[in-house]
This record gives C-alpha cells, structure tokens and sequence, in this order.
C-alpha cells in the first residue's frame, strides 16, 4: 500500500479525538472523524478507510454494533478504545469481529503500536506467510517443522505446535481464549479454557527465556493472548 | 349440622311417637281379625315397623318391633285379649315377628345414616373445591388466614388459626389474632414430627387442641391450630380428619405465596443489580474520559516534533505520571464500590497464576522499576479456580504496597508454592515493616501504612485485596520479617482442576 493509509476515527469525546488524530497524523495517516454509530456508518458508505478506531461507550447505539455492521461487508482492521472495566465487553468486542483493544487512560506510544500492527499486517496478508520466524533467541521454520532455541533443537508436540502457529499468525494483535481454543482444538473445546492455560505454559516453558515473565507469550488477563515478535 | 339438631325430636317423643302409631295401626286392624289370616296381618305389622324405622331411626324402630309383637299377641292372636297363647306355633311367628322387626329396623336405619353421611361428604367435598378456588386467589398469607378461619367456623363449627413458621423454627409471626390459648410446645412438636398433634385433656373452649402441620412437597410453611368453639361443638375425629384435608390445601396455597416472594424477591435484585452496575459503568466512564484526555494530550506534549524545552518534557511525564496514578486509585474505588455492594459475582475460571503475576508486572510497569523484582513459580505450578481480572488487582496492589513501602533499590520477592490443600503466593520486602500495632487493622479501609506521610495512596489498596481474596474463599495475612522488612500472603484454595490428557508427540 503505498498511498496513505485511511482511517476512520469514532470517538464522541472531542478532545480523545484531538490527541488521537494527531498521534495518527504523525503516522502519516489521513485521518476522517465521527462522533456517533450513525454518522459512522453514513461515512463509510461513501468514503472507505483501512482501518477503523472505535469507542465502546458511543452516544446513539454501542460501538458493538458499528463491528458487527462492519463485519458483515468488509475486513479492514478494527481497533476497539474501551473506557469500560469489564472485560467482558472487551471480549464481546473481538468475538465480534474486532482486532485489538486499548483500555483507556492509554498512552501516544502504546496507541501507535497497536495501529501500526494492525495496518502492517492488514497489508501482509495477501503475502505468503513467512516461513521461517525469529523472535528472542529463537528461530522457528514452520515449513519444516523445526524450532531452535539458542542454536539448540527443541521439541513441541502436535498441539504446542498449533497453538504457536495460530499466535504467531496473528502476531501483534489480542487472540480471545474462545478463538484459539476453536483454531487449535476445535469448536467442541470453546469453554475448555485449562488445556489453553496448560499448553502456554508449556510454551513459555520452552521458548521463553524467563517463563515467569514472558515476553512474547503474553497474557491479556480475561481476554486471551498476544504473540509479541 | 346444628339446624338439623333443632328439627329432630328428642328420643323419648319419637317413643311415644312410635307406640302411639302402632297402637293406632293395631285399632285399625281390628276389624279383620276374624276374617284375614294372622300372617297377613303379621306382614302389615313387618311393614310398619319398617317405615317406622325408616323415618324416626332404629330406636324407634326397635320399639316399634317389641311393642308390635305384644299387641299382635294380645289382640289377635286367640285367645284374643290376653297374653296367654293357645297354639304353641305361634310363639315362632312371635319369635320371627321379633327378629325380622329389629333386623330390618337396624338395616333400615343404617341405610338411612349412610345416605346421610354420604351427603354431608358430598357437601364437604363440594365446599373444599369452592374454598380451594377462593385459596388460589389470595395474594397475601394473612388472606388465606382469614379464609381458612372463616371456612372452618362454618364447616365444622371450629375456632382456626393459622401460625406461619420459617423454615423448622416457630416463630412468633402470628397471623390474625387467637381467641384462644396456643400450646407453642405442641406447635413446636407438630413441626418437628411432621404430624398431627392433639391432646384431648385440651378439648374445651378457650384452648387449641389440635395441631395440623402444613406440609409441602418441599418443606413445612407452618400449623393450623384447632379449639372448640363455644360449647355447642367439640372437636371430634371426623372433624380433625376433614381439617387434615383442607390442610393440605392450605399448604399448597402457603407453598404457591411462597414461591411468588421467592420470585419477587429475585427479580428485585436483579433489578438493583442491573441498576448499580449501570451506575457503576456510567461513573467509570465519566472518571476515565478526562483521565484519558489527560494522559493523551500530556503524552503528545511528550512526543512533540520539533521536541519541546526539556523542562516542559519533565512537566509533561509527570502530568501524565500524576493522570495515570489518579485512574489506577479510580479503579480501586470502583472495584471497591462494585464489591462492597455485595453480590460479588465472581468469573470464575481455571488460571495459570502465571498469568495473573505477569499481567501485574506488566501493569505496574515504571512503578517497579526502582527495584528489582524476583519471581519464583514452581513450573508446573497447578491451575486455580479464579476471577483473574480481581486476582490481578490482588497482586498489582500487592506489589505496588511493596514497592511504595520501601526504600528505592531494596528488591522484592515474589514467591508461589502450593501444599496438597492450597496454593501460597507471598510478597516480601524490604522496608520498614509494618507497625504492630497495625497489623490487624491494615485491611480495613482508609487504613495506610504511614500516616500523613509522602508516600501516595488512600489505603483502599489492601482492603480490596482482602474482600477479593476472601470472596474467593483464600485467606490474606501480613507479617513482619525476622530479618525486616514485611510478608504478605494470600492462600487460595485449589480444588481440582479439570485434566487435560498428556500429549506424547
């Protein structure tokens, strides 16, 4: 994509949109406004944009609404803002269709990150997947199936294995607990969250240099995990 | 009941009565004496003994039968006019006469009372189906007292009172008012035996002397308390059987009342359930919008192209420092504010406490970084049945404790072991320690470590861990170390979590 990236800004608090716009300005993003699901919608249908930011608590209809209606005809990257402590809004949010969330108070930089991930692998993914990935100390050739770990060969099992692919996959983004329990062990195994919570561990185990604190097998406490690169 | 005492006539008038009729009959039959055969005759007299016994009952009718065979015997039978029998056969048409007279009499008569009985049961079961159509229409336990009061004061002619009990414990709660003493002993007795209870020594106006419990499938709702009344009526089995009928409709009414409190009762609280966490999230959005512009627009301050005087950085960072602090104390004080509400409703799910200490780690982020922070958790440390997003509040206030309450540099620990029972996850440092004095009281609220000190925080911290680790049904202590500094450890429970089969490829 070499023009400049378009996204639509849904926000009914005109100074988060202020500060939210100019962080993505600095990005080099053309950035369009909206302050309800209504004038949302009205500006999609004539103005596309890659990538969509959104805020759960909107004044006319929840934000939840605007995903769905935008999932039924488009795939651009949706960033959900929540002011709302529950996470269970947050993990409706992602079922929905949503990509990643921030919590609010959050930070320029943190916001640039999840923006820039979001718009980087919208591009890749017409791309053939990479084949071989490093992260930390190790190196992982999907294709042949082979994992180091400072040089040093290490062994997953089938589902370590699966689990690692389907993180790495969505690297960078927020995959809820139900998504990967569905990717990797299929739809009967949605609520079986223990075999998810055991075989991270094995991972992390495995793969991290600290397991205790992990750097890239990341936790997003009652909503699922991240793949950090 | 009582008006068909007033119409029927005292036994010695339905006597009199009785040998009035008969001798009136023998009068009339008289005049064929000499030309019908006796055993025609003797038939007549069988007839009328019948009717008698029919309409006036079977005493009537046994002297209708006695007084028949003395008159045939001394007005027809020859010699006529005297008792004395010349034909010794006829003393077996007396003998026959007389046991035919009284056993038909007796059949006569209990056929009657049958046919009787079996209306008056009609009419009691008819009024139990109108009573219980007027049951099923109360809407209040006090209406059904009141129905059942009146009710049995006309069907029986009984004094009713109805005590609703609690559970199996009488209590006090009288319904209507007793006109008569109740014996709260074998009320107590009628619940805990779940059967009637009566006591004839008490069968006299003023005094209740049955006790019916009201049992339902479920659980008793209470007793119906029976005394005479006045002194026109007692209390008698049939009775005490009949009330036992209507018991039990009175339960299954107490039962219905029951369950419709049960349903008001639930949906009140989710109404106020709902209510309070609309509140709850309407409060958090209106506390974190400003917060959020607050750290944004101090953040773009920070990041500012061309960079802004170095000074202005500095302010920036802390604006943002102070924005980001104020909405980790908001959080806290809605957590507080959604626990203390009560209700707590836990998202209980298998965790890897991993999880929830890493997540901390990330969270406090700066916080943490004047000092160095050791983590210990045993690999194959076991799940934990957990709120993880509560238990992450735990730790986070934990550490951030430890962290506000030491000196910079001094490192932390934070340990994680498990017995067969529970699991352990304690944090060490390596302050000051807590006062002793304060050692009890630290997990009540607005309690701090230090009074009026520099250090920040309104001491909500370690009260929510308790709340939150207690709703959990773990335990948190504190305590000062030997070598300095404090410990605190919070114990959770951990069940059996579901297995997962171990994989061999």
């Amino acid at each position: 994509m070499s023009a400049k990236p378009r996204v639509l800004l849904v926000e009914d608090e005109p100074e988060i949109r202020r500060f939210v716009k100019s962080a993505l300005e600095a990005m080099n993003c053309v950035v369009t406004e909206a302050d309800s699901v209504m004038s949302a919608t009205h500006v999609l249908s004539v103005n596309p944009a890659d990538l969509l930011v959104v805020d759960l608590g909107l004044p006319d209809v929840d934000g939840q609404t605007l995903i769905e209606r935008v999932r039924s005809w488009s795939d651009m990257p949706v960033l959900v803002l929540s002011a709302r402590a529950m996470e269970q809004d947050k993990v409706d949010a992602l079922n929905l269709g949503a990509d990643d969330y921030l919590t609010k108070p959050f930070g320029i930089a943190e916001f640039k990150a999840r923006v820039q991930a979001l718009l980087r692998r919208h591009q890749r993914q017409d791309d053939l997947p990479t084949s071989v990935l490093s992260f930390g100390a190790v190196r992982v050739d999907f294709t042949k199936r082979e994992i180091f770990k400072n040089e040093a060969p290490v062994h997953l099992t089938v589902t370590e294995f699966k689990l690692l692919a389907a993180l790495v996959k969505s690297s960078g983004k927020v995959m809820t607990q139900k998504a990967l329990l569905q990717d990797v062990w299929g739809p009967a195994f949605k609520d079986s969250s223990h075999y998810l919570r055991i075989y991270i561990s094995h991972l992390r185990q495995k793969l991290e240099d600290d397991p205790s604190r992990p750097k890239h097998f990341v936790t997003e406490i009652g909503v699922g995990y991240r793949f950090k690169q | 009941m009582t008006t068909r005492t007033t119409t029927r006539l005292t036994q010695w008038h339905q006597a009199l009565l009785t040998v009035l009729l008969t001798s009136m009959l023998a009068f009339l039959l008289m005049p064929l004496a000499e030309r019908w055969e006796l055993a025609n005759i003797v038939m007549l007299f069988l007839l009328f003994v019948l009717m008698v016994a029919i309409q006036l009952g079977q005493t009537s009718g046994v002297v209708a039968a006695i007084y028949s065979v003395f008159l045939f015997d001394f007005l027809f039978v020859p010699p006529r006019f005297s008792l004395d029998v010349a034909n010794p056969e006829h003393l077996v048409t007396f003998a026959v006469m007389l046991i035919t007279a009284i056993v038909s009499a007796q059949m006569a008569a209990r056929l009657k009372k049958s046919a009787e009985d079996a209306q008056l049961r009609e009419a009691r079961t008819h009024s139990l189906y109108q009573v219980a159509r007027a049951l099923a229409g109360t809407q209040a336990v006090s209406d059904a007292a009141s129905i059942t009061e009146a009710f049995l004061l006309a069907q029986v002619g009984l004094k009713a009172y109805v005590i609703v009990t609690d559970e199996q414990v009488v209590q006090n709660q009288m319904v209507g008012a007793a006109q008569f003493h109740v014996e709260s002993h074998l009320a107590s007795l009628a619940v805990t035996t779940q059967k009637t209870v009566s006591s004839s020594a008490l069968n006299t106006t003023g005094w209740g002397c049955v006790y019916i419990p009201l049992l339902s499938a479920e659980h008793g709702h209470g007793i119906l308390v029976l005394a005479a009344h006045e002194d026109t009526s007692e209390v008698t089995p049939e009775k005490v059987a009949f009330c036992e009928a209507y018991a039990s409709l009175l339960a299954i009414t107490l039962e219905r009342l029951h369950f419709v409190e049960v349903a008001y009762a639930h949906e009140l609280s989710v109404t106020s359930e709902r209510l309070r966490s609309s509140i709850l999230s309407a409060l958090s959005h209106d506390l974190r919008t400003p917060l959020t512009v607050l750290v944004g627009l101090a953040d773009s301050l920070a990041t500012h192209e061309p960079p802004l005087p170095e000074d202005a950085v500095a302010t920036s960072v802390t604006i943002q420092d102070q924005a980001r602090r104020l909405s980790s104390l908001v959080s806290n004080l809605l957590e507080m504010a959604r626990l203390n509400a009560g209700n707590v409703q836990l998202r209980l799910d298998w965790h890897d406490i991993t999880d929830v200490v890493s997540v901390s780690m990330e969270h406090l982020g700066d916080a943490l970084n004047a000092h160095p922070v050791s983590v210990r958790i045993p690999a194959n440390v076991s799940l934990v049945q957990i709120d993880a997003t509560l238990m992450e509040r735990v730790v986070t206030n934990l550490l951030e404790n430890a962290a506000k309450y030491s000196p910079k540099g001094a490192p932390i620990a934070l340990h994680v072991s498990e017995t067969a029972e529970e699991l352990r996850l304690v944090v060490r440092d390596e302050g000051q320690g807590i006062d002793p004095h304060k050692l009890d009281t630290m997990f009540d609220m607005f309690e701090r470590g230090t009074k009026e000190s520099t250090i920040q925080g309104f001491g909500l911290g370690l009260s929510i861990c308790k709340v939150i680790v207690q709703a959990h049904g773990g335990r948190i202590t504190a305590s000062n170390r030997v070598s300095g500094g404090a410990e605190l450890c919070v114990c959770l429970p951990k069940g059996v979590p579901p297995s997962v089969p171990e994989e061999t490829v």
